[in-house]
């Protein structure tokens, strides 16, 4: 498998190790995630991950491709955990793990699409939707906490959200599929 | 990814969330739709990123926070402001777990993005940006209509600059927007895509009839409230119960006063909160709740309206309630009792009774039901050529069958199915266990038509009664059957938690026909059975003797012998005593010899060695390979071994490190491959015996294998012998670690034999000296069997050398007691001649207790039985200590009764009991009619189905108790019934109203059961073998079978065939291994036998077909069914004779000739090709009579072949 050389947001000029590992937690967060399931293992792997990273500063040559170095490392830090965890607890068998990490790795090359895809999606929510949204994420409001605040009974912020997710996924996809955005 | 798929995925993304199996079950879906999927891949992927961007993309937040909120400033209406400083976000950082509520917007963000294959995007662009409006091509968008939700509404446009408005009516529009959305969702609720059966039998009550609790709206609450507002305290909500009339329904006074806030107000609908819910459009007021998936239809709101409105009636499950007799009154169709409550029912449904059936289908149907075999042609003719009436004719066929011993045999094998009988005991090398006599018992207790209440007391107490008899005992089995481990590493109070858990789960379903299972982790969430009760049943089966491990062997006590006849334990009392004298003489001869012995002793020379130990070998050793010789041989000359002549290998050995299976000490093996080969089994620790035919261990000659596992430790010393008769029976093989006979296992076990019939060496055969010491330090063979007494004395010799060379002073006792053994048995007559007694006596005693059974029996501690409740059911979990007891629910047990056993067998039977009498009719009218009159035989709970007919079940109930508990009084009375006579032909109008024949409007019609279908073939071949009782047998079976499941190690992981008559025993008789149970059975629906099952399951499968032609059985049956048919003579004549031996009655015209037409073509093929015919003759030992030509008899076993598997055949007509 190929990756281009950098992210575009690397080539601008030469990022410290320490702010390119921080630009990465996005798109390292969702490719773990996608190998494990689980948001909450994932979000711990990730910390092990950035750990292994800034103890390994030294490995990496500035102006190589950091984007495929550290989703080696994140890949390596799932198997890690992966053999920990006993067979049970595993939600992928190895096969799919394989698959999924080749997939996932290309996909994670639209960073830049696909931000710019969810910022114009999030536009187009209704209202009520993006308030709930940025709530929930942006302001890092727990349900709990919105519906205590609104008024509103948690079930049905969770409906809300449930609705506005949903929907911006939807839009996500059909941004990145049609035919005006490169495919990197 | 089709849309089915894309909902799984809804659901099991939210399932993942959970631990337990649903989340198992979740992950294993996902894992396989992901491993082949690739567009479900993108799907998934696409939305771990674009979750990960939302919840920590920096640059995301920041662009999206100053577009919309310039002041850098987000705030919901009348929420404090919460500043979101994005350049203060924490780099690198892993934010707090978020919202509880992300996994439902998990499944809903997947759903979506699953399903956007099938979406169109619409492009209706206007003022700037662009409105997308999807709309989804799919059969739910009718019902799912948020899926089609607008992004951008025109009022959300005016709402995204409106943050000048006041707080107050900012807050007040975003709430009312919030429930509009909210609303929505309520109302595009799925609808509900089944109906249960309980709601279309209420539908069908019309306006007319009164809604009825129990039928009508028990079911309803049962299957859609109770589980979080029913008898579970753990899992209440909002502390309302709905399964209780004090708390679920209050008086319109009581409300009013405010003095109840149950949520059914008598008579009143409009004040009912419950019906308030049920109607209710906000989602948080609706219930069920629509996380819940379930939902009520509008014909179960009606119900239940109504029900309210009429003043809610309530009634206790009608399970709970002591039956009680009504009689309708008769009409012309009535024969008895039952067919009075069936017309009436019939009467209600519009329906007239079936005709009754011919005399033919009637017989055939009775024999099958109360025997398990067809009638013989001579039975059919006299019933036919009977003039009675049909009524006293088959009153007199009824009775032969009732007292025939085919009955029990038949009615045992429901029963087993209960007791979970088996003959291994189920887990890890599932060893043989030694129970048949309790399933002997069984048949017997129903051909002796023990009273119910008796055979329940003796199974669930009988060691408790006074002086138990060995009958009594021996049927306390049932308690003994269940599966049980020896495997290492295995807690022993683990499994005894098991096995007391499944003889509480099993006598719940046996007798009470209630799920008891999930109260041993928590209060049962449908039936009133608390945990704390469940673990007060736990306690009468907490008190026994057993141990947890098996210990692999087929006696795992408690046992006990079973004496086919009280002479026979007189037989063993005498082979004891015999014994003790010997033994006592013996002493005597030892006294008197003392003095000769001390000079005997003063005299021994160390130069005396060798002659002591040459005058003391027994004569007629072939060969002997001394300590000295060992190291440098290699081979010596051998000897001939005669067909059938025995011989007798002595070596001994120190058994090294390892875990080999096989590690060979010696062989002799001629040039024809012919031999036996002799070595240890490290891995089991004990020994194997190979006895080759011609052509070696591959060869056409085949090859014995004997294999004596667990009889010796690592690195032991010591002499081993293999005494063998030259048989092939593993019986005349006898192993010995020094001096004691290794009867562990009885026998060594037989692992393969497919030996030509006889095994012999050749003369002139070197044996061939495989190992060396220390390993191999002396070995010996003889060619004949030694005794007893000479495997002793040789052992004694193996030592002598060391001790005579001993100074006397320094010899300790048992070097001395050595010495003393030598001389007594060398020089001592009186002493010699008693040892050959005790030899006898010991011999006799072995042949005694290798033809007596034992059978596994049930023993109190003595202390008072009491159970651990136990958290989630785990073993090591202990709460609070209980008292054995009975479920508040159901009677009370009496005061004075035993706490133990025989107090719970007791009150089962007392007769009051509004369970067991119901639930035992029930299981007898479920044999007769494939359904029980309650369908769900195995539920009489809340969850189960209620009765179809439940005056009859009840009359049915109390009658049996009124009769003295006699089951054959309550199946003649079934049997003899209209309902039961009429003929099962059915239209499609009446197919189509009652698929299930639940209302009785015809007889019955269904596939026979497995041990049925073939104990058929047998009798209507002639080949059944009505021997009844006996050790298990093993009548034909693929080979291979039992080693795909089994431990090399296990006793039964070798399948061998038996011979003879054992291959046409009753399929009751067949050995039950659980791991593999009989193929050609469990192909008809057999179980395992590993749980409890009182109802089978009933399914097709090609290949039930396939057994019916190719198993060698069938084959066999064919052939031999064939061979009566030519008997009686050609063409149409054989047919007849065959026809009528199978499907009881003769073919009618149309019949033959498309048989016959078959015949033809199968006698052209024969003819030509004989080789064909005489291979398929070939199958089955039985040889038929060889005077017929081999191309008709074929053609017409094809023929019989056939009608083997003709529907009518396996159908009960």
């Amino acid at each position: 498998m190929i990756l281009s050389d950098h992210s575009s947001e690397d080539n601008c000029q030469p990022e410290s190790f320490a702010a390119l590992v921080a630009n990465h937690q996005a798109r390292l967060l969702g490719y773990i995630r996608s190998l494990i399931g689980d948001v909450h293992i994932a979000r711990d792997v990730l910390q092990e991950a950035n750990m292994v990273l800034l103890r390994k500063e030294q490995d990496f040559t500035p102006g190589t491709n950091f984007t495929a170095w550290a989703l080696r490392v994140a890949y390596f830090e799932v198997l890690t955990w992966r053999r920990k965890m006993g067979r049970e607890r595993l939600i992928f068998d190895d096969d799919t793990v394989q698959r999924i990490a080749e997939q996932a790795e290309i996909m994670t090359l639209h960073e830049e699409q696909r931000r710019d895809a969810l910022k114009l999606c999030l536009k187009k929510l209704p209202e009520r939707q993006r308030e709930v949204v940025s709530q929930c994420y942006f302001d890092d409001g727990s349900v709990a906490e919105i519906a205590e605040s609104s008024g509103i009974k948690a079930n049905a912020i969770s409906q809300l959200l449930f609705r506005a997710k949903r929907n911006l996924a939807r839009c996500v996809r059909q941004t990145l599929d049609s035919p005006g955005v490169a495919q990197s | 990814m089709t849309k089915a798929d894309s909902e799984n995925f809804e659901r099991l993304l939210g399932a993942l969330e959970s631990d337990g199996a649903q989340g198992q079950a979740a992950a294993l879906t996902l894992n396989r739709m992901l491993s082949d999927d690739d567009a479900a891949r993108q799907a998934w992927i696409d939305h771990c990123l674009t979750d990960a961007m939302l919840e920590s993309d920096d640059a995301l937040a920041e662009a999206i926070i100053e577009e919309r909120f310039p002041d850098n400033v987000v705030s919901l209406p009348g929420q404090s402001h919460r500043s979101h400083s994005v350049g203060k976000k924490p780099k690198a950082a892993v934010q707090a777990a978020g919202s509880s509520g992300k996994w439902l917007a998990v499944a809903a963000v997947f759903a979506g993005l699953v399903t956007i294959t099938v979406l169109v995007l619409r492009e209706t662009g206007e003022s700037g940006s662009s409105q997308s409006v999807v709309a989804e091509i799919g059969a739910q968008s009718t019902s799912d209509d948020d899926d089609s939700t607008p992004l951008v509404t025109d009022d959300s446009a005016k709402q995204s600059g409106s943050s000048d408005d006041g707080k107050a009516a900012r807050r007040s529009e975003y709430e009312k927007m919030l429930l509009a959305e909210v609303k929505q969702g309520s109302l595009s609720r799925p609808p509900t895509p089944f109906v249960s059966t309980a709601a279309s039998s209420a539908a069908a009550a019309g306006p007319a009839q009164r809604v009825s609790f129990n039928r009508d709206i028990r079911p309803i609450l049962s299957d859609n409230c109770v589980e979080c507002h029913g008898p579970d305290a753990a899992a209440r909500k909002a502390e309302l119960r709905l399964d209780r009339e004090q708390d679920a329904i209050a008086e319109l006074a009581a409300f009013q006063a405010g003095e109840s806030e149950a949520p059914i107000v008598r008579g009143h609908p409009e004040l009912s909160e419950l019906i308030a819910r049920i109607e209710a459009d906000d989602a948080d007021d609706l219930m069920p709740p629509p996380d819940s998936h379930k939902v009520l239809t509008t014909q179960q709101i009606a119900l239940l309206k109504r029900w309210v409105e009429d003043g809610a009636p309530w009634e206790e499950h009608w399970a709970f309630v002591a039956p009680s007799a009504s009689m309708p009154v008769s009409n012309d169709w009535a024969v008895n009792a039952i067919d009075r409550f069936v017309f009436d029912r019939l009467q209600q449904e519009g329906l007239q009774p079936s005709p009754e059936a011919d005399r033919n289908t009637l017989i055939r149907r009775v024999t099958l039901d109360l025997t398990g075999l067809p009638p013989t042609p001579s039975q059919i003719d006299a019933f036919l050529g009977d003039t009675a009436e049909t009524d006293s004719a088959l009153e007199k066929v009824v009775d032969r069958l009732l007292a025939s011993p085919a009955y029990g045999e038949h009615r045992a094998r429901y029963w087993l199915d209960a007791a979970r009988y088996a003959d291994t005991h189920g887990l890890h090398l599932d060893n043989y266990r030694e129970m048949w006599p309790y399933r002997d018992w069984v048949i017997s207790a129903y051909n002796n038509n023990q009273p119910f209440d008796q055979f329940t007391v003796e199974q669930l107490a009988g060691d408790l009664l006074e002086n138990p008899s060995q009958s009594q005992l021996v049927a306390t089995g049932f308690n003994r059957c269940n599966v049980t481990t020896s495997e290492g590493g295995a807690i022993e109070e683990e499994f005894a938690v098991r096995y007391a858990i499944d003889r509480v789960s099993t006598t719940s379903t046996v007798w009470l026909g209630l799920t008891t299972g999930c109260a041993q982790c928590h209060d049962h969430k449908y039936d009133p059975i608390s945990m704390r009760e469940f673990y007060q049943l736990f306690a009468y089966f907490n008190n026994t003797t057993q141990a947890a491990m098996d210990g692999n062997v087929p006696n795992t006590p408690p046992v006990i012998r079973v004496y086919p006849s009280p002479e026979e334990k007189s037989d063993e009392e005498k082979l004891n005593a015999a014994k003790k004298a010997a033994e006592k003489k013996m002493a005597e001869a030892r006294a008197a010899a003392e003095a000769a012995f001390g000079i005997w002793q003063n005299e021994l020379k160390p130069e005396s060695v060798s002659a002591v130990i040459a005058g003391t070998s027994p004569l007629g050793r072939a060969v002997h390979v001394s300590s000295e010789q060992l190291p440098k041989t290699n081979s010596v000359d051998g000897f001939e071994v005669e067909e059938g002549q025995a011989f007798s290998l002595v070596a001994r050995v120190t058994v090294p490190e390892g875990n080999d299976d096989f590690l060979p000490l010696a062989s002799q093996i001629d040039a024809q491959g012919r031999g036996f080969a002799f070595g240890l089994d490290l891995r089991n620790r004990g020994f194997e015996l190979d006895l080759f035919g011609e052509g070696g261990e591959a060869g056409a000659g085949g090859v014995l294998k004997l294999r004596q596992i667990h009889s010796f430790k690592a690195g032991a010393k010591m002499q081993i012998t293999v005494r063998s008769d030259g048989s092939r029976d593993p019986k005349g093989t006898t192993v010995f670690v020094d001096d004691r006979e290794m009867t562990r296992n009885r026998y060594p076990y037989l692992e393969s034999d497919n030996l030509s019939d006889t095994f012999s060496v050749a003369d002139g055969t070197a044996v061939k000296i495989q190992a060396r010491p220390p390993v191999l330090s002396e070995l010996q063979i003889f060619d004949r069997s030694l005794t007893d007494a000479e495997i002793k004395s040789l052992q004694a010799v193996g030592q002598l050398a060391a001790i005579v060379e001993k100074p006397a002073e320094s010899r300790s006792d048992a070097d001395t007691e050595k010495l003393r053994q030598h001389f007594l048995i060398t020089s001592v007559d009186a002493y010699q001649s008693s040892l050959n007694e005790l030899a006898e006596a010991e011999l006799a005693l072995n042949a005694f207790h290798n033809r007596v059974p034992v059978s596994h029996v049930m023993n109190e501690r003595d202390s008072v039985p009491m159970a651990h409740m136990l958290e989630r059911g785990e073993y090591d979990k202990k709460l609070e200590e209980v008292a054995p007891g009975v479920p508040a629910v159901l009677p009370s047990m009496p005061i004075d009764a035993p706490q133990n056993r025989l107090g719970l067998a007791r009150w089962l039977v007392d007769g009051e009991h509004p369970l067991t009498s119901r639930v035992i009719v029930n299981r007898l009218w479920q044999q007769l009619f494939g359904y029980g009159l309650v369908k769900t035989s195995d539920d009489f709970g809340t969850q189960g189905e209620p009765p179809s007919h439940p005056e009859l079940l009840d009359w049915l109930a109390v009658d049996i108790v009124a009769s003295g508990w006699d089951v054959k009084h309550a199946l003649k009375q079934m049997v003899m019934s209209a309902t039961y006579r009429q003929s099962s032909r059915v239209n499609p109008e009446l197919l189509n109203k009652d698929p299930h024949n639940r209302l009785l409007a015809r007889g019955p019609r269904f596939r026979l059961d497995a041990e049925v279908i073939r104990d058929q073939a047998l009798a209507a071949s002639g080949l059944l073998n009505a021997e009844i009782g006996g050790p298990g047998v093993r009548p034909y079976q693929p080979d291979g079978l039992w080693s795909a499941v089994g431990y090399t190690n296990s006793n039964t992981v070798k399948f061998a065939r038996q011979y003879g008559e054992n291959l046409y025993r009753r399929s009751v008789y067949t050995f039950w291994k659980r791991t593999a149970p009989p193929a050609n059975l469990t192909a008809f629906d057999a179980p395992n036998r590993e749980s409890c099952t009182v109802r089978r399951e009933r399914t097709n499968t090609p290949l039930q077909a396939l057994v019916l032609m190719n198993d060698v059985q069938f084959v066999e049956a064919a052939r031999h069914l064939a061979a009566h048919g030519l008997a009686s003579g050609q063409g149409n004549a054989a047919l007849d004779t065959m026809s009528r031996r199978i499907l009881g009655r003769s073919l009618d015209s149309a019949e033959q000739a498309i048989i016959l037409e078959s015949l033809e073509a199968f006698r052209q093929t024969y003819k030509t090709d004989v080789n064909a015919a005489t291979q398929l003759l070939s199958h089955g030992d039985r040889a038929s009579d060889r005077s017929h030509d081999p191309a008709e008899l074929a053609a017409l076993t094809m023929v019989a072949s056939q009608l083997l598997n003709l529907d009518e055949t396996v159908t009960k007509n």
